[in-house]
């Protein structure tokens, strides 16, 4: 099974916040199967203690170590905030990426991911698309092994 | 708690966090880049959980909120802490430290 499907990427969302934004990433998790119920409950602990913004408009929630429990498989879910999510200070955030992972299967993914947060036309690209199988793509591209 | 380390003995930079799936993991990615475009080659960067530091770490980087378990975890380590995964102020240091070959050294 692949880290990121279409399934689990849900495009054009409008949230009111973050704690509702985060909720959406993770009930994407939850429908696909990937984890349980309970990890979403994780993810909005984790943010409180720490911000997952990661800059250019890339938001990364996750659970926290105890959470791994709730996990069933690994897998990567993509909220797409075309207005943009208020998330910290000043920042918003149009990519919201709900993380959950078991072992190191997602770091291509990640690495994917990271390419975008420093490319801001990348960014952008995502932010804007109509079309869900250009954000798995685009995330899906194999990378350099170490 | 060691506080500076010769470029030459770098082998190995963990960047932690408290769960080790999301933020250290893209911190780790961006350093990597970085490593990379200044032509420093032979140094592994991994991230980690803050508990499970791997003991061949030279230099490790933490959260403000987990420095000081980090410091406990891995005392042989020169360790840097940042306010913001997004913004690691370190990372310019140890660059240009591996760069130069001079001393990589933490003045925390």
């Amino acid at each position: 099974m692949s880290i990121i499907v279409k399934d689990l990427v849900r495009l054009n969302a409008q949230a009111a916040d973050k704690h509702e934004a985060i909720k959406m990433a993770g009930e994407l998790l939850v429908k696909a199967g990937r984890v349980k119920s309970a990890y979403v409950e994780g993810m909005l602990a984790r943010e409180k203690t720490m911000s997952t913004y990661m800059g250019n408009g890339v938001a990364i929630p996750h659970g926290e170590f105890e959470n791994r429990a709730d996990i069933i498989k690994t897998g990567i879910s993509v909220v797409q905030f075309p207005a943009g999510v208020a998330w910290e200070d000043d920042e918003l955030a149009y990519l919201v990426i709900g993380i959950a992972a078991t072992e190191n299967e997602h770091v291509g993914v990640l690495a994917n991911l990271a390419e975008v947060i420093e490319e801001p036309e990348d960014a952008e690209l995502l932010a804007r698309t109509t079309d869900a199988m250009f954000i798995v793509e685009r995330l899906s591209r194999p990378v350099e092994s170490e | 708690m060691a506080s500076s380390v010769a470029a030459s003995e770098v082998k190995k930079i963990i960047i932690a966090c408290e769960a080790g799936m999301g933020s250290s993991l893209m911190a780790a990615n961006k350093l990597k880049r970085m490593l990379k475009k200044a032509g420093i080659n032979g140094v592994d960067v991994k991230h980690s959980a803050v508990r499970a530091i791997p003991k061949d770490a030279q230099i490790v980087l933490s959260h403000e909120g987990l420095v000081q378990m980090a410091r406990d975890k891995a005392p042989w380590a020169v360790c840097f802490s940042f306010k913001n995964f997004s913004n690691i102020p370190a990372f310019e240091t140890i660059t240009e430290a591996l760069k130069t070959g001079a001393d990589v050294v933490s003045e925390e």
